[in-house]
């Protein structure tokens, strides 16, 4: 791989509002409201209009202020804000299970992810699978687990083949009826050697020679020593909202819908290289929960073979800082995506980020899809040509890095003609260390492996809470639990 | 908490942020054999778990590939330890180095010595199938005494085979089979080749007209002439000795690991190690279908058996016919409950036989064993290994380049050791290979003298 005629990828961009100075439509609607203001309060008073100047541009100006990052001062400010709020009223600390503040028998997910609930249904073979519904958004979310083969000996043509597959599935996912987003969460852990544990003695027999007992008791104790597990899942959240037809459907309802649409897009899964996809029971979903908030429980967990209740999976107590969250037996930052892979990348361009790490005990990588819909796609890539071609006719000088976004532009409508989805897309990463101090050193591999990846992370300031669980597999999809409209946001 | 900042793009771009490049792992199914090369995991593979319980094969079978010295028969030894402590009978159908007689003594098993003057295995011994005829009924019984039948008339005309350098004529195996036939009625106890000699030299009827003497007793001794003469050197005259038509010294029990010791027999005895390896698979897998027999007839337990058919181009390499034989033998691993190895160093080993089908059935072990698990192997063998095995240009790198040569060692220290040793690539049918690792355990270093260069 890697060679110079392989196919690379790119084009993508940050979607942007139409507006000058890069503030935003809302921005320039106020920029352009204030100076009218301004105008009409000069026939007044002088003084009244030089103080409605003044009181228009603190409000503009942090919205031409923006971070390396991207991020505007109005973010800032909220962000920061609502941080301060929220310590205030204590709500940085998470208590759970009898000691608890509200002392109860159960430990709950923490946060955004306290109102979830789970449901147990049968695909169309009869194989059971879980469902995780968000009351609040009425969103619906099956996960699967995938069993990747891995590119590392796979000839380069077969890749692409993949990758095109992956490719199509996304946009197969933009015809998918009620499907708001999907999710890949790459973890790479720790072997806790349970699995050889319970391989070996679940199968060794009692009038086994004793030198076979003997060698088979040596590999269980020594092999898993310092080797990692990858784990793929695969979560595709559909609404349960009402749409134009019909009224709000209910989780049997969503249930019966992907009992015959599951085994489909599990199939067409397996040829993106994900490999065999198998939805999650209820059991697998809250053992994964309960080992990510505490990872120390992985060894016992990992053999533990009977149920478990999903007012069990929680942690027992989480403690959230700035730019970092405690729970239970280990620490964890979580990062987002600020800026995608710059320019032209290879198809590999992920591998070393998703790949697991000596410095980090456990590491997620979460890309978020949600995909627009196909009428919509088609509207937007046109806007983002007209907004492309205003923008340079804008600049008097014809500026190189205008005309390239005009061609960009340009592109990604003809693929959109051609049959292309469009989707947006997110990503998070989580780096899980069971002790304080190792924390700067896993923020500094990720680091690394961001920059390998050539795509920038910002470390989510005043929300790794949230972010955490944005991380997990469980379709949480952070835009649509916000308080903020995503209009609004848009428009920012 | 705010939202992630979110990118846009079409599909056919936002695809190459592709994050299925790293491997998941495989299974832990099966025998721990080793550790990955891509990831430090640990490897489960073993062809009777793979088939039975992952359902990752479409039969319980491996072939394995690679050049000597890179350790080939310890990745074997090591699932047929396993497999031991799993409740499955290793058996070694012929030893010749030995490799595995060390490891089936420790695993409390027989090991049966053959050789010029050493032990005799007579390939007309029903073994225990008369006995266990005589506990069945119906079909069972039926199908058990063809079974046994049709296996020592494949054992004799083998030996035929190996003897001449071609295989017996058809007309000679129908004499046969019907010499046995009259053999089975009139002999009482265990009859051995002397005795099928007198049958066939006394001309009783159905024999003469199986035969197509028309009448005429020259006629027949004619027609049989080139068979008594055949016969006649397996008694001890001919260069196979008299191995094989004495009664067998020590039958073979079907209730624990088993190891035929052939390693007496000179390497420059190149016929009669084939025609021992064949002897001894015959022998062996006899004994394996009255097991499954009694299995099935619920008269004993259900016996799960790992059969290792070690170094096989010795066998290919000595003559016409001898495709057909072992490939009638491995067909037999669809019984259910018997897993088996298949080894040998080189496609070539297959390819080099003299006669197109006899090539195509060779390469077809390959294509229908389960797995196939590659060594280092040179890289003027990838062509033909590709063409059976479908592999990447990365896995036939790695391949290759196991099988260079270790470093001079200038200082004169401890031995360099070979870049492949211990190093094999498992195949299962398109997917990608899953490079690996074995280490051996203290335990194992102890049982094996061939392992004292390995290090854990």
């Amino acid at each position: 791989m890697g060679t110079s005629d392989s196919r690379t990828y790119g084009n993508w961009r940050k979607p942007t509002s139409p507006g000058i100075f890069g503030i935003g439509l809302a921005g320039t609607l106020m920029l352009f409201i204030g100076s009218l203001l301004v105008i009409g309060a000069l026939f007044l008073s002088i003084v009244l209009a030089l103080g409605m100047a003044v009181a228009v541009g603190l409000v503009i100006a942090p919205m031409l202020i923006r971070d390396e990052h991207g991020r505007n001062g109005v973010q800032w400010l909220t962000a920061t804000g609502s941080w301060a709020m929220g310590v205030m009223r204590g709500r940085h600390v998470y208590r759970s299970g009898p000691f608890g503040r509200i002392p109860t028998l159960s430990n709950v997910l923490p946060g955004l992810g306290t109102p979830l609930e789970i449901t147990e249904t049968e695909d169309a073979h009869g194989q059971p699978f879980a469902i995780v519904t968000a009351p609040g958004p009425w969103h619906h979310t099956v996960v699967l687990d995938c069993h990747a083969d891995g590119a590392s000996l796979v000839d380069t043509d077969q890749v692409d083949t993949w990758v095109a597959y992956w490719g199509d599935w996304l946009t197969q996912l933009g015809h998918e009826p009620g499907l708001v987003a999907a999710s890949v969460t790459i973890e790479a852990a720790p072997d806790t050697g349970a699995r050889l544990t319970r391989e070996v003695y679940g199968n060794m027999r009692q009038e086994a020679p004793p030198l076979a007992r003997e060698v088979l008791a040596e590999i269980v104790q020594s092999y898993p020593l310092g080797s990692a597990t990858l784990t793929s899942r695969v979560a595709l959240t559909y609404s349960g909202a009402a749409r134009n037809t019909g009224a709000r459907r209910d989780v049997e309802a969503v249930a019966k819908m992907l009992a015959a649409r599951l085994p489909g897009l599990a199939t067409d899964l397996q040829m993106t290289g994900a490999g065999p996809a198998i939805p999650m029971t209820a059991r697998e979903l809250g053992l994964m929960l309960r080992v990510a908030y505490d990872p120390a429980a992985a060894e016992f967990i990992d053999g533990a073979p009977d149920e478990v209740s999903w007012s069990e999976v929680g942690p027992v107590g989480t403690l959230e800082t700035a730019d970092a969250y405690r729970h239970d037996t280990a620490w964890s930052i979580t990062w987002a995506m600020s800026e995608a892979p710059r320019g032209e990348v290879f198809s590999n361009v992920l591998n070393r980020l998703v790949m697991p790490h000596p410095d980090i005990l456990r590491k997620r990588v979460t890309l978020m899809y949600r995909p627009h819909d196909v009428g919509s796609s088609a509207r937007l890539v046109e806007r983002d040509r007209k907004d492309a071609l205003f923008k340079a006719k804008q600049a008097k000088l014809a500026q190189a890095r205008d005309s390239l976004a005009v061609m960009a532009a340009d592109r990604a409508a003809q693929e959109e003609a051609t049959g292309a989805g469009l989707v947006r897309f997110s990503l998070y990463v989580t780096a899980t260390v069971a002790d304080r101090d190792d924390l700067s050193l896993a923020a500094s591999a990720v680091d690394n492996l961001a920059a390998a990846s050539r795509l920038r992370l910002r470390r989510v300031r005043y929300g790794q809470s949230s972010a955490f669980l944005a991380a997990l597999p469980l379709g949480l999809v952070m835009p649509l639990h916000l308080k903020v409209p995503q209009t609004v946001r848009d428009a920012m | 908490m705010e939202a992630a900042p979110e990118w846009r793009g079409t599909t056919v771009q936002v695809c190459g942020l592709w994050p299925f490049g790293a491997g998941s792992g495989t299974p832990v199914v099966g025998v721990p054999v080793g550790r990955t090369l891509n990831g430090n995991a640990t490897l489960c593979c073993d062809p009777i778990s793979w088939f039975q319980r992952a359902q990752l094969i479409l039969n319980p079978s491996e072939f394995v590939l690679g050049r000597p010295g890179l350790g080939k028969s310890t990745i074997v030894r090591r699932q047929a330890l396993g497999l031991a402590g799993y409740g499955v009978q290793p058996l070694v159908f012929g030893d010749l180095k030995p490799d595995y007689v060390d490891l089936i003594h420790a695993l409390d098993g027989q090991v049966i010595a053959l050789g010029r003057g050493r032990g005799f295995l007579n390939v007309l011994d029903p073994g225990e199938s008369k006995a266990a005829a005589g506990r069945l009924t119906g079909d069972a019984r039926r199908a058990l005494v063809a079974d046994a039948h049709g296996r020592r008339l494949n054992a004799v005309a083998s030996l035929i085979t190996v003897l001449r350098g071609v295989p017996p004529t058809d007309r000679e195996e129908s004499i046969l089979h019907v010499a046995l036939h009259v053999l089975d009625q009139r002999h009482d106890g265990v009859p051995v080749l002397g005795d099928l000699l007198k049958v066939i030299q006394e001309a009783p009827d159905v024999v003469r007209s199986t035969a197509l003497d028309r009448g005429d007793i020259e006629r027949y001794h004619a027609i049989t002439e080139e068979l008594e003469a055949s016969l006649i050197g397996l008694l001890g005259n001919g260069r196979l000795g008299d191995m094989f038509s004495r009664p067998t010294t020590e039958p073979m029990r079907h209730d624990r690991p088993v190891c035929f010791d052939v390693s007496s027999i000179d390497d420059s005895d190149a016929y009669l190690q084939a025609a021992a390896l064949l002897a001894c698979w015959s022998y062996g897998f006899g004994a394996v279908s009255v097991a499954q027999a009694l299995a099935d007839a619920g008269l004993e337990p259900q016996r799960h058996y790992f059969v290792i058919l070690d170094e096989l181009w010795r066998v290919l390499r000595v003559g016409r016919g001898l495709v057909d034989r072992v490939d009638a033998l491995t067909r037999l691993n669809r019984q259910r409950g018997v897993g088996m190895a298949m080894i040998t160093h080189t496609m070539s080993d297959l390819l080099a036989l003299p006669s197109e089908e006899d090539r195509m059935k060779a390469k077809g072990f390959v294509e229908r064993s389960g797995m196939v698990i590659c060594g280092g192997l040179p890289a003027a063998e990838m062509p033909q290994l590709t063409e059976v095995v479908g592999m990447t240009e990365a896995e036939q790198r790695m391949i290759v380049d196991w099988s260079t040569p270790p470093s001079w060692d200038l200082a004169g220290r401890a031995r360099a050791q070979p870049p492949g040793l211990g190093k094999f690539m498992v195949k299962v049918g398109g997917r990608p290979g899953i490079p690996l690792v074995v280490r051996l355990t203290k335990a194992e270093l102890a049982i094996n003298d061939t392992n004292r260069r390995w290090t854990t």
